[in-house]
């Protein structure tokens, strides 16, 4: 008996050793603003980053030459003090303050920047945003490897102070792409010395150097990541919180759980569809439209799906309404364009609209009568409780307006993927969120061969607007007479493209004038989308919810927008530098 | 018994080596990668990828490669939370699994032996039908939905707890009572078969002629034979429950070693994977052990016999 | 005259081992009760989704509590869904998928143990030392992770996958049962009577040693198949499992599990599939200690 006892014991001690252990971390104490971040980020290398809760952490940590301003969401100067701009937009000369400064003391100078900019575009990197600067003279070359010699890009450093990028057009939203969080710089000593001694692990608390307004104090895997203001950081009066906590969970119910008894001030994840009619009333909830759009993909290169008709119909055959009304249930909004609203300057065509009875004429039209000789649809999506339930919808409506069998076929995340880029689906569920706000994020990617295109669309019509798009002001200098003619609108186009050539070429006004242009190329190229060739379905638009609570300040909704009118905050951006606590 | 213990401990290596192979070679045949992304990457900056994970290489050379550096006591990196390395990964989350586990074992134990004790020895009663009905239902409602339950109840209903999180006392009770409900129903059923197998046996009813008191007759005769079949279930048991369920740690945030063992299946984290795999079949070996001398201890005919 | 043979007394009917055991079943009352229930339960799973409507989707009438719904101008008796669909109707189809996944990967483990176990047991040796052997390092293996492995690696086609997964690691200890049994059967008179008559190997496994070993079979075979089921729903929980437009109750309950928040209470949601599942587990749970204690000789083995 005493032998049992004594093992007992050992045993026993054993284990308080290990709760011992445990307990060891030192317990981190409520932070002065707690949030739900999502998933546990992958990494917060800037290069490796993708997606918001990576993003999030990391535009909180590093300062890229400019930043979004929270309120207004517009590019306001970061570690670049301010910029010339020359050669028809081509050339950026960004000036450096001299007060910005690294966490470990060391000034961040224009040699940082070279030199981030070079790993990001280093093809051994890997980067998965990397074509972010393929506006850069022979970035894309040197990224894709087909170029070894770095001098050759677009990017120089003038001195200490002085950065220049040479861009092979004008891209009117490049500011926000510097901005953006692919494009921040990294330490170079402190990554060249983990490259060496203990690769990948340069990010790690203990190691990492930053330049932004937050220190990284402390990231428990699966727990939480535990910011703390920077002292040193040139605006540091400019941040009123101190320490913020991260929380990490994939699961959307610990997240609202966590939000609902006050154990996280901001729930930027989503949560159960089911929560949803009871979360519309509270007063700390609120929303507006998003720029992201559901989708779905038709696979282009499946025979039953080469007659554009067949496609057309498709598109008319579903009714967004009952979707937006009865399905989803937060105010979403039908999408009968790919590019959602809101985009400043941007004008979208129709769409083709809800007629069951014109998809049915084009479907017989197409050799299709009532639907007889069609092969079924299946339709692929992640799995997803919102996304079987739309799909289970649309599968529904297609088998009423069109007499087609229809049906919802998921998978998980990677597969669905994979299916997805291999075209091996019927339709496949998508969703797509602006980088910047431009249209250009969105249309850029259906050109021939583009890497998010997966449909296999196809038009020359196409590739040649995007060319026009991506460097308009000198389409208006050699306009081509049989464009217009192509175009629904060719005779609007051209009178715009009179009136910008009336202005010396080169010349700030031609330029600010070709953006009319553009505008109306991104609507045909729209038009082609969703009215003529309909290579995708665009189903509705996401909206913004916010959830937070009413101590916090710095989650704007709506933003401040020109003329001193507010306007929707539909990128939903809420930078971390931006919250304060109103009760201290 | 000493005989035993090396014997086990030898044959270690040899089971991890198989089921490490067997994983690798499941793993690879898996279609995906860790490296899947939503926006579409150049096959150039794949390629890139790849070779920079030491992924362009065959399946034999890989699984050498990571033998070669497990020796070293090198787990590897994890591809899904860069800048980690296995190592880093299970080093912190196995504590928190361990507490947690040995919390719930512990209180499954505390709950399900008396109860099981009780049941078998008032076989047939009023006891016995009712708590071996709630035993069976405790092994009959999957975990999230006894989760669910408990957090609504006890957090909402009550605020008598957090909703999650770790760090802090308060977050141990919620999590270790959902993880420690199905172990306690296995062991109530347990112990109460083991009371009735040993009830009848003559040494016991030798102990009740001679009139000794009815605790005595439990505490110093009857328990180590009925504590047998509870004993022998530990051994898996703990194994189970340390490596953490998935469920309870999803629900309540607690970053163990249930949700390294799910997501990193999910995210073809093949190197986590098979660190999981490592830690799993390494404590289910010792904790066999750790059984099997218990048992050994506590019944001399397994003594004498060996 | 000599008259016909008197036909002999009363002879005592001898009773086999299934006969006994049965009878011995049959009076615990509450293993009785437990065969009728699933018994009526199984025919229910089957012949309810004919007559009651599961599949349509009513958007409209999402979420209606149990009752009349003025919506679909219908009356729920367990209300409906997030996609206004029945959810009386489905958790009876999803009862057929749930039973049909626990019955046919519990036997793909028990044909799969049994052939294992009767080679193992029978052959003997060496053969049965490694055969055991394999047996012991693939309980060291963590089959749940192996299990979403294959799951994530076949994706859901279906659900050949699923009774394959879930059957492919049980069956461990099925082959530990049969060949212990085997064992212990294998050099009793009969065996070796059978064997200097010139039966060949596989003619005496099947047709002596099988039956005997069925006994503990059976009854394990019954508990296996709560266990199954409940790994089931755990797979549906990740999403891994059954897939629609096939439902099962392990996805109803984690359906109705996420649906459990503290605002708004759609309880039909998560109780009726849990009621399901709890009390055909519990009835499986009752049936298969029935057996055991009825069919195995001592009585009361642990």
């Amino acid at each position: 008996m005493r032998k049992t006892l004594l093992f007992c014991a050992a045993v026993l001690a054993a284990g308080l050793g290990v709760v011992a252990l445990a307990f060891q971390q030192s317990a981190l104490g409520r932070a002065d603003f707690t949030f739900t971040n999502g998933t546990e980020p992958k990494t917060i290398d800037p290069h490796g980053m993708t997606g918001q809760p990576d993003g999030r952490i990391g535009l909180a940590l590093f300062e890229g030459l400019t930043y979004y301003d929270p309120a207004t969401l517009n590019p306001v100067p970061g570690v670049a003090e301010r910029w010339d701009i020359g050669d028809d937009g081509r050339l950026w000369t960004f000036h450096l303050r001299r007060n910005a400064k690294w966490s470990n003391g060391d000034p961040v100078t224009a040699r940082d920047f070279h030199w981030s900019w070079k790993r990001m575009l280093e093809p051994k990197t890997a980067a998965e945003y990397s074509y972010m600067l393929w506006d850069v003279v022979n970035a894309e070359r040197y990224n894709k490897g087909k170029l070894t010699d770095f001098s050759q890009v677009g990017l120089e450093v003038l001195d200490d102070w002085t950065f220049r990028v040479r861009l092979k057009t004008y891209v009117p939203y490049f500011l926000f792409l510097t901005s953006f969080y692919s494009l921040l710089p990294v330490h170079r000593a402190t990554v060249e010395k983990s490259d060496a001694e203990d690769p990948g692990r340069w990010t790690l608390p203990s190691n990492i150097v930053t330049n932004g307004p937050f220190l990284l104090e402390a990231w428990v895997v699966n727990d939480r990541i535990r910011l703390r203001k920077n002292p040193g950081y040139w605006n540091a009066a400019s941040i009123r919180l101190d320490t913020i906590d991260a929380l990490s969970s994939d699961d959307l119910t610990a997240c609202i759980n966590a939000y609902l008894r006050g154990e996280a001030d901001w729930n930027p994840s989503y949560w159960p569809a089911t929560l949803n009619p009871e979360i519309l009333k509270r007063p700390d909830f609120t929303r507006t439209e998003a720029s992201i759009v559901y989708y779905y993909r038709i696979n282009n290169t499946r025979p039953q799906f080469k007659d554009r008709r067949v496609r057309q119909a498709l598109s008319l055959a579903i009714d967004r309404k009952e979707i937006v009304e009865n399905v989803l249930g937060l105010g979403e909004k039908e999408a009968f364009t790919y590019v959602p609203p809101g985009i400043p300057g941007y004008e979208p065509p129709r769409g083709l609209g809800y007629d069951p009875e014109r998809a049915r004429r084009l479907l017989a039209e197409a050799g299709y009568p009532g639907g007889k000789g069609f092969p079924p649809i299946q339709l692929l999506y992640n799995t997803h409780e919102a996304h079987k339930q739309v799909a289970t919808v649309v599968a529904a409506q297609i088998e009423d307006a069109l007499g087609i069998k229809a049906e919802p076929f998921n998978v998980e995340w990677q597969a669905y993927q994979k299916d997805t880029r291999e075209l091996k689906y019927d339709l496949a569920r998508a969703g797509w969120i602006a980088d910047y706000l431009d249209p250009n994020t969105y249309l850029d990617m259906w050109i021939t061969d583009g890497g998010n295109n997966q449909t296999g669309y196809t038009s020359e019509l196409y590739d040649r607007l995007y060319r026009i798009a991506k460097d308009t002001p000198v389409f208006v200098g050699e306009p081509t007479e049989d464009l217009y003619a192509l175009l629904v609108e060719g005779d609007r186009m051209r009178e715009l493209v009179a009136a910008a050539r009336e202005f010396p070429a080169g010349s700030a006004e031609r330029t600010a004038a070709a953006q009319s242009v553009r505008m109306l190329v991104f609507k045909e190229m729209e038009r082609l989308l969703c009215e003529i060739d309909v290579p995708i379905l665009p189903i509705y638009i996401y909206v913004t919810k916010t959830l937070v609570k009413p101590h916090i300040g710095g989650c704007h909704t709506y933003l401040d927008g020109p003329d001193g009118k507010k306007i929707p905050n539909i990128l939903d951006m809420h930078p971390l530098r931006g919250f304060y606590r109103k009760d201290r | 018994m000493l005989r035993l213990i090396l014997h086990r401990l030898l044959w270690l290596p040899l089971v991890l080596l198989v089921v490490l192979a067997a994983t690798t070679w499941l793993m690879r045949a898996a279609p995906g990668s860790p490296f899947a992304a939503e926006k579409q990457v150049d096959r150039e900056i794949q390629e890139q990828m790849l070779k920079k994970w030491g992924e362009d290489k065959n399946g034999r050379q890989w699984f050498v490669a990571y033998l070669k550096g497990l020796v070293r006591g090198d787990l590897g990196p994890s591809y899904r939370v860069q800048g980690r390395t296995v190592n880093d990964l299970l080093g912190s989350a196995l504590p928190v699994s361990l507490t947690l586990g040995l919390l719930a074992l512990f209180l499954a134990l505390l709950v399900g032996v008396p109860a099981g004790f009780l049941a078998g020895l008032r076989q047939n009663s009023l006891w016995d039908y009712g708590s071996m009905a709630l035993a069976l239902l405790g092994i009959s409602l999957p975990a999230f939905v006894v989760g669910a339950v408990l957090v609504i109840v006890l957090v909402f209903n009550w605020n008598a707890f957090p909703v999650g999180g770790w760090g802090a006392l308060s977050q141990l009770p919620l999590p270790a009572v959902t993880l420690a409900a199905p172990f306690a129903a296995v062991i109530a059923r347990l112990s109460r078969a083991g009371v009735l197998e040993v009830v009848h046996e003559d040494y016991v009813r030798t102990a009740k002629a001679k009139g000794l008191p009815k605790g005595e007759i439990v505490l110093k005769h009857l328990i180590r034979g009925a504590i047998l079949p509870v004993v022998s279930y530990l051994g898996p048991a703990a194994a189970a429950i340390f490596t953490g369920s998935f469920v309870v740690e999803k629900l309540f945030r607690i970053p163990g070693m249930g949700m390294h063992f799910v997501n990193s299946a999910i995210n073809r984290d093949y190197l986590l994977i098979l660190g999981v795999v490592l830690v799993y079949s390494t404590l289910l070996v010792l904790f066999n052990l750790v059984v099997d001398v218990a048992y050994g201890l506590l019944d001399p005919r397994v003594r004498l016999g060996k | 005259m000599t008259a016909a043979p008197a036909p002999p007394p009363d002879a005592v009917e001898g009773r086999s081992l299934w006969q006994d055991g049965l009878r011995r079943l049959l009076r615990n009352r509450a293993a009785a009760a437990s065969a009728m229930f699933l018994l009526v339960l199984v025919a229910a799973c089957v012949a309810v989704p004919f007559f009651v409507d599961h599949k349509t989707r009513r958007t409209a009438a999402k979420f209606e509590a149990p009752g009349y719904s003025e919506k679909t101008r219908m009356f729920h008796v367990f209300g409906t869904d997030d996609l206004g669909r029945d959810l009386f109707a489905r958790c009876f189809y999803g009862g057929r998928i749930s039973l049909l996944i626990g019955v046919v990967a519990t036997l793909v483990a028990v044909a799969i143990g049994t052939v294992y176990g009767s080679l193992a047991g029978y052959v003997g040796g060496w053969t049965d030392a490694v055969m055991m052997r394999i047996v012991d390092v693939l309980y060291g293996v963590p089959y749940m992770l192996i299990v979403l492995l294959i799951m994530v690696a076949v994706g859901e086609r279906g659900l050949v996958p699923i009774f394959a997964a879930l059957g492919l690691f049980q069956w461990l200890t099925t082959a530990r049962i049969v060949r212990g049994q085997v064992l212990s059967f294998k050099n009793r008179e009969f065996v070796q009577a059978a064997r200097t008559i010139g039966s060949s190997g596989g003619r005496i496994v099947f047709r002596h040693l099988l039956p005997n070993t069925m006994g503990p079979v059976i009854v394990y075979s019954t508990l296996m198949v709560p266990s199954v089921i409940l790994q089931e729903a755990f797979l549906s929980y990740l999403g891994l499992g059954v897939q629609e437009p096939h439902t099962s109750w392990g996805l109803l309950a984690s359906e109705g599990a996420r649906a459990i928040n503290p605002i708004e209470t759609y309880w039909w949601l998560l109780t009726f599939p849990a009621l399901f599942l709890a009390s055909t587990l519990l009835a499986l749970n009752f049936l298969g200690d029935g057996l055991r204690d009825a069919f195995d000789p001592k009585g009361r083995r642990a």
